[in-house]
Protein backbone atom coordinates (compact mmCIF):
# COMPACT_ATOMS: atom_id res chain seq x y z
CA UNK A 1 0.00 0.00 0.00
CA UNK A 2 1.11 3.50 -0.63
CA UNK A 3 0.19 6.80 0.79
CA UNK A 4 -2.06 7.69 -2.07
CA UNK A 5 -5.35 9.40 -1.46
CA UNK A 6 -7.70 6.48 -1.21
CA UNK A 7 -10.52 5.73 1.09
CA UNK A 8 -9.74 2.88 3.40
CA UNK A 9 -12.02 -0.02 4.02
CA UNK A 10 -11.70 -2.17 7.10
CA UNK A 11 -11.93 -5.46 5.33
CA UNK A 12 -12.51 -7.66 8.38
CA UNK A 13 -15.20 -5.34 9.65
CA UNK A 14 -16.84 -5.35 6.26
CA UNK A 15 -16.60 -9.13 6.09
CA UNK A 16 -18.27 -9.37 9.50
CA UNK A 17 -21.01 -7.09 8.22
CA UNK A 18 -21.56 -9.11 5.08
CA UNK A 19 -21.52 -12.35 7.06
CA UNK A 20 -24.08 -11.17 9.59
CA UNK A 21 -21.67 -11.18 12.51
CA UNK A 22 -22.57 -7.58 13.31
CA UNK A 23 -26.31 -8.12 13.33
CA UNK A 24 -27.84 -6.30 16.24
CA UNK A 25 -24.63 -4.62 17.28
CA UNK A 26 -23.84 -0.89 17.18
CA UNK A 27 -21.20 -1.59 14.55
CA UNK A 28 -23.84 -2.81 12.16
CA UNK A 29 -25.32 0.66 11.85
CA UNK A 30 -21.89 2.23 11.53
CA UNK A 31 -20.88 -0.03 8.67
CA UNK A 32 -24.26 0.32 7.02
CA UNK A 33 -23.88 4.09 7.06
CA UNK A 34 -20.41 3.95 5.54
CA UNK A 35 -21.56 1.56 2.83
CA UNK A 36 -24.41 3.93 2.06
CA UNK A 37 -22.38 7.09 2.13
CA UNK A 38 -18.84 6.25 1.08
CA UNK A 39 -18.19 5.04 -2.45
CA UNK A 40 -15.14 3.02 -1.47
CA UNK A 41 -17.10 1.11 1.12
CA UNK A 42 -20.00 0.66 -1.24
CA UNK A 43 -17.73 -0.68 -3.95
CA UNK A 44 -15.97 -3.04 -1.59
CA UNK A 45 -19.26 -4.18 -0.12
CA UNK A 46 -20.68 -5.05 -3.51
CA UNK A 47 -17.55 -6.90 -4.52
CA UNK A 48 -17.28 -8.83 -1.29
CA UNK A 49 -20.96 -9.75 -1.22
CA UNK A 50 -20.77 -11.19 -4.68
CA UNK A 51 -17.51 -12.97 -4.00
CA UNK A 52 -18.78 -14.42 -0.73
CA UNK A 53 -21.71 -16.01 -2.50
CA UNK A 54 -19.30 -17.65 -4.90
CA UNK A 55 -17.25 -18.99 -2.02
CA UNK A 56 -20.29 -20.33 -0.23
CA UNK A 57 -21.47 -22.06 -3.36
CA UNK A 58 -18.07 -23.66 -3.84
CA UNK A 59 -17.91 -24.88 -0.27
CA UNK A 60 -21.44 -26.21 -0.36
CA UNK A 61 -20.73 -28.02 -3.59
CA UNK A 62 -17.70 -29.65 -2.04
CA UNK A 63 -19.71 -30.56 1.02
CA UNK A 64 -22.38 -32.20 -1.09
CA UNK A 65 -19.93 -34.85 -2.19
CA UNK A 66 -19.77 -37.93 -0.01
CA UNK A 67 -16.74 -38.39 2.19
CA UNK A 68 -17.22 -41.86 3.65
CA UNK A 69 -14.81 -43.14 6.19
CA UNK A 70 -12.37 -45.52 4.52
CA UNK A 71 -12.93 -49.10 5.53
CA UNK A 72 -9.46 -49.54 6.98
CA UNK A 73 -9.94 -46.49 9.20
CA UNK A 74 -13.35 -47.69 10.32
CA UNK A 75 -12.02 -51.16 11.06
CA UNK A 76 -9.05 -49.77 12.93
CA UNK A 77 -11.12 -47.51 15.16
CA UNK A 78 -13.74 -50.18 15.73
CA UNK A 79 -11.00 -52.56 16.78
CA UNK A 80 -9.48 -50.03 19.16
CA UNK A 81 -12.86 -49.34 20.70
CA UNK A 82 -13.57 -53.05 21.05
CA UNK A 83 -10.29 -53.58 22.85
CA UNK A 84 -10.86 -50.64 25.14
CA UNK A 85 -11.71 -51.99 28.57
CA UNK A 86 -15.31 -51.34 29.22
CA UNK A 87 -14.80 -49.10 32.15
CA UNK A 88 -17.30 -49.71 34.83
CA UNK A 89 -19.50 -46.73 35.25
CA UNK A 90 -18.50 -46.71 38.86
CA UNK A 91 -14.95 -45.98 37.89
CA UNK A 92 -15.73 -43.01 35.73
CA UNK A 93 -15.35 -40.56 38.54
CA UNK A 94 -12.90 -42.35 40.82
CA UNK A 95 -10.74 -39.30 41.34
CA UNK A 96 -13.45 -36.76 41.69
CA UNK A 97 -13.59 -35.80 45.33
CA UNK A 98 -16.83 -34.01 44.83
CA UNK A 99 -18.62 -36.73 42.99
CA UNK A 100 -20.83 -35.89 40.05
CA UNK A 101 -21.23 -32.25 39.11
CA UNK A 102 -24.12 -30.58 40.79
CA UNK A 103 -26.31 -27.66 39.88
CA UNK A 104 -25.18 -24.28 41.12
CA UNK A 105 -28.52 -23.60 42.69
CA UNK A 106 -29.43 -26.78 44.38
CA UNK A 107 -31.89 -26.89 47.14
CA UNK A 108 -31.00 -27.73 50.68
CA UNK A 109 -30.62 -31.44 51.11
CA UNK A 110 -32.74 -33.54 53.28
CA UNK A 111 -31.16 -36.63 54.67
CA UNK A 112 -33.14 -39.80 54.76
CA UNK A 113 -34.88 -40.15 58.03
CA UNK A 114 -32.83 -43.11 59.06
CA UNK A 115 -29.65 -41.15 58.88
CA UNK A 116 -30.76 -38.60 61.44
CA UNK A 117 -28.64 -38.78 64.56
CA UNK A 118 -31.63 -39.42 66.74
CA UNK A 119 -32.61 -42.35 64.66
CA UNK A 120 -29.10 -43.67 64.62
CA UNK A 121 -28.83 -43.42 68.35
CA UNK A 122 -31.74 -45.75 68.60
CA UNK A 123 -30.44 -48.11 66.00
CA UNK A 124 -29.52 -51.58 66.87
CA UNK A 125 -27.69 -53.86 64.56
CA UNK A 126 -29.46 -57.10 64.21
CA UNK A 127 -29.17 -60.17 62.12
CA UNK A 128 -31.20 -60.22 59.02
CA UNK A 129 -34.70 -61.28 59.42
CA UNK A 130 -36.61 -58.34 58.19
CA UNK A 131 -36.91 -59.61 54.68
CA UNK A 132 -36.07 -57.89 51.48
CA UNK A 133 -38.82 -55.52 50.72
CA UNK A 134 -36.85 -52.94 48.88
CA UNK A 135 -34.94 -55.19 46.57
CA UNK A 136 -38.15 -56.02 44.82
CA UNK A 137 -38.59 -52.36 43.97
CA UNK A 138 -35.30 -52.43 42.19
CA UNK A 139 -36.32 -55.14 39.86
CA UNK A 140 -35.09 -58.04 41.91
CA UNK A 141 -37.20 -61.03 42.53
CA UNK A 142 -39.54 -61.25 45.43
CA UNK A 143 -37.30 -63.49 47.33
CA UNK A 144 -38.85 -63.43 50.69
CA UNK A 145 -37.32 -66.58 51.90
CA UNK A 146 -37.05 -68.19 48.55
CA UNK A 147 -33.43 -67.46 47.83
CA UNK A 148 -34.00 -68.25 44.20
CA UNK A 149 -32.60 -65.14 42.66
CA UNK A 150 -29.44 -65.51 40.68
CA UNK A 151 -28.21 -62.07 41.61
CA UNK A 152 -25.20 -61.76 43.85
CA UNK A 153 -26.03 -63.83 46.86
CA UNK A 154 -25.28 -62.27 50.17
CA UNK A 155 -23.84 -63.63 53.31
CA UNK A 156 -23.20 -62.31 56.75
CA UNK A 157 -26.12 -59.97 56.38
CA UNK A 158 -26.92 -57.35 58.90
CA UNK A 159 -29.76 -54.93 58.94
CA UNK A 160 -30.13 -51.59 60.57
CA UNK A 161 -33.69 -51.51 61.81
CA UNK A 162 -36.24 -49.00 60.70
CA UNK A 163 -36.20 -45.58 62.12
CA UNK A 164 -39.38 -43.96 63.20
CA UNK A 165 -39.77 -42.05 59.95
CA UNK A 166 -38.60 -44.31 57.20
CA UNK A 167 -37.04 -47.44 55.91
CA UNK A 168 -33.69 -48.41 57.24
CA UNK A 169 -30.82 -49.31 55.00
CA UNK A 170 -29.88 -52.89 54.93
CA UNK A 171 -26.26 -53.67 55.36
CA UNK A 172 -24.79 -56.70 53.74
CA UNK A 173 -21.47 -58.19 52.85
CA UNK A 174 -21.81 -59.87 49.51
CA UNK A 175 -18.13 -60.47 48.98
CA UNK A 176 -18.50 -58.98 45.54
CA UNK A 177 -15.87 -56.97 43.81
CA UNK A 178 -17.81 -54.39 41.83
CA UNK A 179 -16.08 -53.78 38.57
CA UNK A 180 -18.83 -53.01 36.14
CA UNK A 181 -22.10 -51.32 36.48
CA UNK A 182 -23.70 -54.49 35.24
CA UNK A 183 -22.63 -55.97 38.54
CA UNK A 184 -24.47 -53.26 40.34
CA UNK A 185 -27.76 -53.42 38.53
CA UNK A 186 -29.19 -55.34 41.40
CA UNK A 187 -28.26 -54.84 44.99
CA UNK A 188 -27.02 -57.91 46.72
CA UNK A 189 -29.85 -60.02 47.97
CA UNK A 190 -30.58 -60.12 51.63
CA UNK A 191 -31.98 -63.49 52.51
CA UNK A 192 -34.95 -63.40 54.73
CA UNK A 193 -33.59 -66.22 56.79
CA UNK A 194 -30.41 -64.36 57.46
CA UNK A 195 -28.48 -67.48 56.70
CA UNK A 196 -25.31 -67.22 54.76
CA UNK A 197 -25.63 -68.50 51.24
CA UNK A 198 -23.03 -69.36 48.69
CA UNK A 199 -20.38 -66.68 48.60
CA UNK A 200 -19.60 -64.85 45.43
CA UNK A 201 -16.81 -66.22 43.30
CA UNK A 202 -14.48 -64.56 40.91
CA UNK A 203 -13.95 -65.48 37.30
CA UNK A 204 -11.62 -68.26 38.28
CA UNK A 205 -14.13 -69.68 40.65
CA UNK A 206 -12.20 -68.65 43.70
CA UNK A 207 -14.14 -67.55 46.69
CA UNK A 208 -13.58 -63.86 47.20
CA UNK A 209 -12.62 -62.73 50.61
CA UNK A 210 -14.75 -60.24 52.44
CA UNK A 211 -13.25 -56.81 53.05
CA UNK A 212 -15.33 -56.48 56.16
CA UNK A 213 -12.35 -56.05 58.42
CA UNK A 214 -11.30 -52.88 56.61
CA UNK A 215 -14.84 -51.64 56.49
CA UNK A 216 -15.89 -52.76 59.93
CA UNK A 217 -16.12 -49.19 61.10
CA UNK A 218 -19.08 -48.72 58.81
CA UNK A 219 -20.99 -51.46 60.55
CA UNK A 220 -21.58 -48.95 63.27
CA UNK A 221 -24.88 -47.21 62.47
CA UNK A 222 -23.57 -43.79 63.41
CA UNK A 223 -20.52 -44.21 61.18
CA UNK A 224 -22.68 -45.46 58.35
CA UNK A 225 -25.05 -42.55 58.83
CA UNK A 226 -22.14 -40.15 58.60
CA UNK A 227 -20.99 -41.87 55.44
CA UNK A 228 -24.39 -41.56 53.82
CA UNK A 229 -24.59 -37.98 54.96
CA UNK A 230 -21.26 -37.33 53.24
CA UNK A 231 -22.58 -38.91 50.07
CA UNK A 232 -25.71 -36.81 50.30
CA UNK A 233 -23.53 -33.73 50.62
CA UNK A 234 -21.95 -34.28 47.23
CA UNK A 235 -24.80 -35.87 45.33
CA UNK A 236 -26.65 -33.37 43.14
CA UNK A 237 -30.04 -34.25 44.58
CA UNK A 238 -31.47 -35.23 47.88
CA UNK A 239 -31.01 -38.81 48.94
CA UNK A 240 -34.56 -40.01 49.35
CA UNK A 241 -33.91 -43.53 50.52
CA UNK A 242 -31.01 -45.85 50.95
CA UNK A 243 -31.84 -49.31 49.75
CA UNK A 244 -28.86 -51.34 50.79
CA UNK A 245 -25.25 -50.89 51.70
CA UNK A 246 -22.93 -53.63 50.60
CA UNK A 247 -19.64 -53.72 52.46
CA UNK A 248 -17.73 -55.18 49.58
CA UNK A 249 -15.04 -54.13 47.15
CA UNK A 250 -14.73 -51.81 44.19
CA UNK A 251 -12.06 -52.64 41.67
CA UNK A 252 -10.29 -54.76 44.21
CA UNK A 253 -10.31 -52.28 47.06
CA UNK A 254 -12.64 -52.40 50.05
CA UNK A 255 -15.59 -50.13 49.53
CA UNK A 256 -19.06 -49.51 50.81
CA UNK A 257 -21.36 -49.87 47.84
CA UNK A 258 -24.40 -47.76 48.61
CA UNK A 259 -27.56 -48.23 46.57
CA UNK A 260 -29.97 -45.36 46.93
CA UNK A 261 -32.77 -43.48 45.26
CA UNK A 262 -32.60 -39.73 45.03
CA UNK A 263 -35.37 -37.16 45.09
CA UNK A 264 -35.83 -37.38 41.31
CA UNK A 265 -36.57 -41.06 41.61
CA UNK A 266 -33.28 -42.00 40.01
CA UNK A 267 -31.44 -44.96 41.40
CA UNK A 268 -27.78 -44.58 42.11
CA UNK A 269 -24.95 -46.75 43.23
CA UNK A 270 -22.09 -45.10 45.04
CA UNK A 271 -18.75 -46.61 45.94
CA UNK A 272 -17.10 -45.11 49.00
CA UNK A 273 -13.83 -46.09 50.58
CA UNK A 274 -13.26 -47.09 54.21
CA UNK A 275 -12.83 -43.48 55.28
CA UNK A 276 -16.28 -42.46 54.15
CA UNK A 277 -17.84 -40.12 56.65
CA UNK A 278 -14.68 -39.36 58.57
CA UNK A 279 -13.87 -35.74 59.24
CA UNK A 280 -12.08 -34.23 56.28
CA UNK A 281 -12.56 -37.29 54.13
CA UNK A 282 -16.05 -36.59 52.86
CA UNK A 283 -17.62 -39.51 51.09
CA UNK A 284 -14.21 -41.00 50.18
CA UNK A 285 -15.76 -41.40 46.78
CA UNK A 286 -14.35 -44.05 44.51
CA UNK A 287 -17.09 -43.87 41.94
CA UNK A 288 -20.75 -43.36 41.36
CA UNK A 289 -23.25 -44.13 38.68
CA UNK A 290 -26.88 -43.83 37.91
CA UNK A 291 -28.48 -47.20 37.42
CA UNK A 292 -31.72 -48.58 36.16
CA UNK B 1 -25.05 -56.14 15.62
CA UNK B 2 -27.02 -52.98 15.63
CA UNK B 3 -30.39 -51.93 16.86
CA UNK B 4 -31.45 -48.94 14.86
CA UNK B 5 -34.49 -48.47 17.03
CA UNK B 6 -32.38 -47.04 19.81
CA UNK B 7 -31.76 -43.30 19.83
CA UNK B 8 -28.34 -41.81 20.29
CA UNK B 9 -29.20 -40.94 23.86
CA UNK B 10 -30.33 -44.47 24.54
CA UNK B 11 -27.20 -45.90 23.04
CA UNK B 12 -24.95 -43.68 25.09
CA UNK B 13 -26.86 -44.50 28.24
CA UNK B 14 -26.67 -48.19 27.41
CA UNK B 15 -22.92 -47.85 26.96
CA UNK B 16 -22.59 -46.21 30.33
CA UNK B 17 -24.69 -48.97 31.80
CA UNK B 18 -22.40 -51.64 30.48
CA UNK B 19 -23.73 -52.53 27.03
CA UNK B 20 -20.58 -53.41 25.16
CA UNK B 21 -22.15 -53.01 21.72
CA UNK B 22 -23.83 -49.67 22.24
CA UNK B 23 -20.88 -47.38 21.63
CA UNK B 24 -19.84 -49.34 18.56
CA UNK B 25 -23.31 -48.81 17.17
CA UNK B 26 -23.08 -45.13 17.90
CA UNK B 27 -19.72 -44.99 16.14
CA UNK B 28 -20.98 -46.80 13.05
CA UNK B 29 -24.02 -44.59 12.92
CA UNK B 30 -22.05 -41.35 12.78
CA UNK B 31 -18.63 -42.36 11.52
CA UNK B 32 -18.96 -40.87 8.03
CA UNK B 33 -20.06 -37.45 9.23
CA UNK B 34 -17.34 -37.37 11.86
CA UNK B 35 -14.79 -38.53 9.34
CA UNK B 36 -15.83 -35.86 6.86
CA UNK B 37 -15.34 -33.15 9.46
CA UNK B 38 -11.99 -34.52 10.56
CA UNK B 39 -10.49 -35.16 7.15
CA UNK B 40 -11.69 -31.85 5.75
CA UNK B 41 -10.41 -29.93 8.74
CA UNK B 42 -7.01 -31.57 8.79
CA UNK B 43 -6.64 -32.26 5.06
CA UNK B 44 -4.61 -35.32 5.90
CA UNK B 45 -6.08 -38.79 6.10
CA UNK B 46 -3.59 -40.20 8.58
CA UNK B 47 -3.92 -37.24 10.88
CA UNK B 48 -7.67 -37.34 10.59
CA UNK B 49 -7.74 -41.03 11.44
CA UNK B 50 -5.52 -40.47 14.45
CA UNK B 51 -7.56 -37.51 15.64
CA UNK B 52 -10.80 -39.40 15.24
CA UNK B 53 -9.46 -42.40 17.10
CA UNK B 54 -8.27 -40.22 19.97
CA UNK B 55 -11.58 -38.40 20.07
CA UNK B 56 -13.71 -41.52 20.08
CA UNK B 57 -11.63 -43.11 22.79
CA UNK B 58 -12.14 -39.97 24.86
CA UNK B 59 -15.86 -40.11 24.25
CA UNK B 60 -15.94 -43.81 25.07
CA UNK B 61 -14.26 -43.16 28.41
CA UNK B 62 -16.11 -40.00 29.32
CA UNK B 63 -19.60 -41.03 28.31
CA UNK B 64 -20.86 -40.99 31.86
CA UNK B 65 -20.06 -37.30 32.05
CA UNK B 66 -22.38 -36.50 29.17
CA UNK B 67 -25.25 -34.66 30.79
CA UNK B 68 -27.54 -34.25 27.86
CA UNK B 69 -27.15 -30.50 27.57
CA UNK B 70 -26.75 -30.97 23.84
CA UNK B 71 -27.44 -33.68 21.33
CA UNK B 72 -25.13 -36.67 21.44
CA UNK B 73 -23.97 -35.91 17.91
CA UNK B 74 -23.13 -32.34 18.88
CA UNK B 75 -21.13 -33.67 21.80
CA UNK B 76 -19.30 -36.14 19.57
CA UNK B 77 -18.56 -33.45 17.01
CA UNK B 78 -17.22 -31.19 19.70
CA UNK B 79 -14.79 -33.83 20.88
CA UNK B 80 -13.71 -34.61 17.32
CA UNK B 81 -13.28 -30.97 16.32
CA UNK B 82 -11.27 -30.24 19.45
CA UNK B 83 -9.00 -33.17 18.67
CA UNK B 84 -8.56 -31.88 15.14
CA UNK B 85 -7.89 -28.31 16.23
CA UNK B 86 -5.30 -29.51 18.72
CA UNK B 87 -3.48 -31.30 15.95
CA UNK B 88 -3.87 -28.43 13.51
CA UNK B 89 -2.41 -25.96 15.98
CA UNK B 90 0.52 -28.25 16.73
CA UNK B 91 1.47 -28.55 13.11
CA UNK B 92 0.74 -24.94 12.23
CA UNK B 93 4.41 -24.23 11.78
CA UNK B 94 4.62 -26.89 9.14
CA UNK B 95 3.29 -26.57 5.62
CA UNK B 96 0.09 -28.38 4.86
CA UNK B 97 -0.08 -30.85 2.06
CA UNK B 98 -3.64 -30.81 0.83
CA UNK B 99 -5.28 -34.02 -0.04
CA UNK B 100 -5.75 -35.10 -3.58
CA UNK B 101 -9.19 -34.78 -4.95
CA UNK B 102 -11.90 -36.69 -3.12
CA UNK B 103 -12.41 -39.01 -6.05
CA UNK B 104 -9.36 -40.97 -5.01
CA UNK B 105 -10.30 -44.46 -4.03
CA UNK B 106 -9.15 -46.55 -1.15
CA UNK B 107 -7.89 -50.04 -1.83
CA UNK B 108 -10.86 -51.84 -0.38
CA UNK B 109 -13.52 -49.20 -0.25
CA UNK B 110 -14.24 -47.03 -3.21
CA UNK B 111 -14.95 -43.47 -2.29
CA UNK B 112 -17.79 -43.22 -4.66
CA UNK B 113 -20.22 -40.41 -4.43
CA UNK B 114 -23.59 -41.34 -3.11
CA UNK B 115 -26.13 -41.66 -5.86
CA UNK B 116 -27.91 -38.51 -4.85
CA UNK B 117 -24.77 -36.49 -4.38
CA UNK B 118 -23.92 -34.14 -7.20
CA UNK B 119 -20.51 -34.52 -8.70
CA UNK B 120 -17.95 -31.94 -7.78
CA UNK B 121 -15.61 -30.49 -10.27
CA UNK B 122 -12.15 -31.91 -9.70
CA UNK B 123 -10.32 -28.61 -9.90
CA UNK B 124 -12.88 -26.81 -7.80
CA UNK B 125 -12.62 -29.32 -4.99
CA UNK B 126 -8.86 -29.26 -5.10
CA UNK B 127 -8.80 -25.46 -5.14
CA UNK B 128 -11.11 -25.35 -2.14
CA UNK B 129 -8.91 -27.77 -0.21
CA UNK B 130 -5.81 -25.76 -1.02
CA UNK B 131 -7.48 -22.50 -0.08
CA UNK B 132 -8.90 -23.81 3.18
CA UNK B 133 -5.48 -25.08 4.18
CA UNK B 134 -4.29 -21.49 4.23
CA UNK B 135 -6.81 -20.37 6.80
CA UNK B 136 -6.24 -20.35 10.54
CA UNK B 137 -7.55 -23.60 12.05
CA UNK B 138 -10.40 -21.87 13.87
CA UNK B 139 -11.70 -20.21 10.71
CA UNK B 140 -11.25 -23.41 8.76
CA UNK B 141 -13.19 -25.46 11.30
CA UNK B 142 -16.03 -22.96 11.39
CA UNK B 143 -16.30 -22.83 7.62
CA UNK B 144 -16.21 -26.59 7.26
CA UNK B 145 -18.92 -27.08 9.83
CA UNK B 146 -21.19 -24.30 8.57
CA UNK B 147 -20.61 -23.98 4.84
CA UNK B 148 -19.32 -27.43 3.94
CA UNK B 149 -21.14 -29.72 6.33
CA UNK B 150 -24.17 -27.48 6.58
CA UNK B 151 -24.63 -27.43 10.33
CA UNK B 152 -26.63 -24.56 11.82
CA UNK B 153 -24.61 -21.72 13.29
CA UNK B 154 -26.18 -22.31 16.70
CA UNK B 155 -25.05 -25.93 16.75
CA UNK B 156 -21.59 -25.02 15.53
CA UNK B 157 -21.34 -22.50 18.35
CA UNK B 158 -21.93 -25.35 20.79
CA UNK B 159 -19.47 -27.60 19.01
CA UNK B 160 -16.77 -24.94 19.05
CA UNK B 161 -17.66 -23.63 22.47
CA UNK B 162 -17.97 -20.03 21.31
CA UNK B 163 -20.73 -17.50 20.80
CA UNK B 164 -22.81 -17.58 17.64
CA UNK B 165 -21.43 -14.18 16.68
CA UNK B 166 -17.93 -15.58 16.86
CA UNK B 167 -18.90 -18.41 14.54
CA UNK B 168 -20.38 -15.91 12.09
CA UNK B 169 -17.29 -13.76 12.26
CA UNK B 170 -14.93 -16.67 11.71
CA UNK B 171 -16.98 -17.81 8.75
CA UNK B 172 -17.28 -14.31 7.31
CA UNK B 173 -13.60 -13.56 7.51
CA UNK B 174 -12.71 -17.01 6.29
CA UNK B 175 -14.98 -16.60 3.28
CA UNK B 176 -13.44 -13.24 2.53
CA UNK B 177 -9.98 -14.73 2.54
CA UNK B 178 -11.07 -17.64 0.41
CA UNK B 179 -12.65 -15.19 -2.00
CA UNK B 180 -9.26 -13.69 -2.62
CA UNK B 181 -7.45 -16.99 -2.88
CA UNK B 182 -10.08 -18.55 -5.12
CA UNK B 183 -10.36 -15.51 -7.32
CA UNK B 184 -13.95 -14.69 -6.62
CA UNK B 185 -13.08 -11.07 -6.12
CA UNK B 186 -12.94 -9.20 -9.35
CA UNK B 187 -9.60 -8.03 -10.57
CA UNK B 188 -9.43 -4.31 -10.69
CA UNK B 189 -11.03 -1.60 -8.65
CA UNK B 190 -13.10 -2.21 -5.61
CA UNK B 191 -11.43 -5.32 -4.38
CA UNK B 192 -10.41 -5.28 -0.79
CA UNK B 193 -7.59 -7.14 0.85
CA UNK B 194 -8.33 -9.32 3.79
CA UNK B 195 -6.89 -8.74 7.17
CA UNK B 196 -6.65 -5.02 7.21
CA UNK B 197 -7.37 -1.73 5.52
CA UNK B 198 -6.97 -1.59 1.83
CA UNK B 199 -7.09 1.01 -0.89
CA UNK B 200 -10.11 0.08 -2.85
CA UNK B 201 -8.97 1.78 -6.00
CA UNK B 202 -5.84 -0.31 -6.11
CA UNK B 203 -7.22 -3.52 -4.83
CA UNK B 204 -5.22 -6.48 -5.81
CA UNK B 205 -7.59 -9.30 -6.30
CA UNK B 206 -6.40 -12.83 -6.40
CA UNK B 207 -3.49 -12.14 -4.17
CA UNK B 208 -2.68 -15.52 -2.87
CA UNK B 209 -1.02 -14.43 0.30
CA UNK B 210 -3.53 -14.87 3.04
CA UNK B 211 -2.43 -13.69 6.39
CA UNK B 212 -3.51 -15.76 9.30
CA UNK B 213 -5.84 -14.02 11.63
CA UNK B 214 -4.19 -13.58 14.97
Amino acid sequence: MTGQEFSEVDFDLLADYVGGALDGTPEEAVVARRVAEEPAWAEAHAALSEATEGVRAGLASWGASAEPMPAEVSDRIADVLAREPHRPALSLVPDDPDGPPRPATRARRRLPAWAAPAAIAAGVVALAGLGWSQAGDLGGSDDSGSGTTAEAPAFGTEVVPDSAQGASPQVTESGKDYRALADAQQPPVVMSSGRAVAPNKDEQGQVMSSPVSVLSRLRDPAALAACVQAIAAVHPREVASVEVVDLASFQGSPAAIVFFTDSSGARWVWASGPECGLAGRGADTRGSAKIG
Amino acid sequence: MTDSSRSDDELLRAHVDGDRDAFAELFHRHRDRLWAVAVRTLADREEAADALQDALLSAHRAAARFRGDSAVTTWLHRIVVNACLDRARRRQAHPTVPLPDGSRTEPDRPVAAEPAAPSVDHDTALDVRHALAQLPPEQRAALILVDVQGYPVAEVAVILGVAEGTVKSRCARGRAKLAVVLGHLRAGGGNPQPGGRVRTSTAQARTASVEDEK
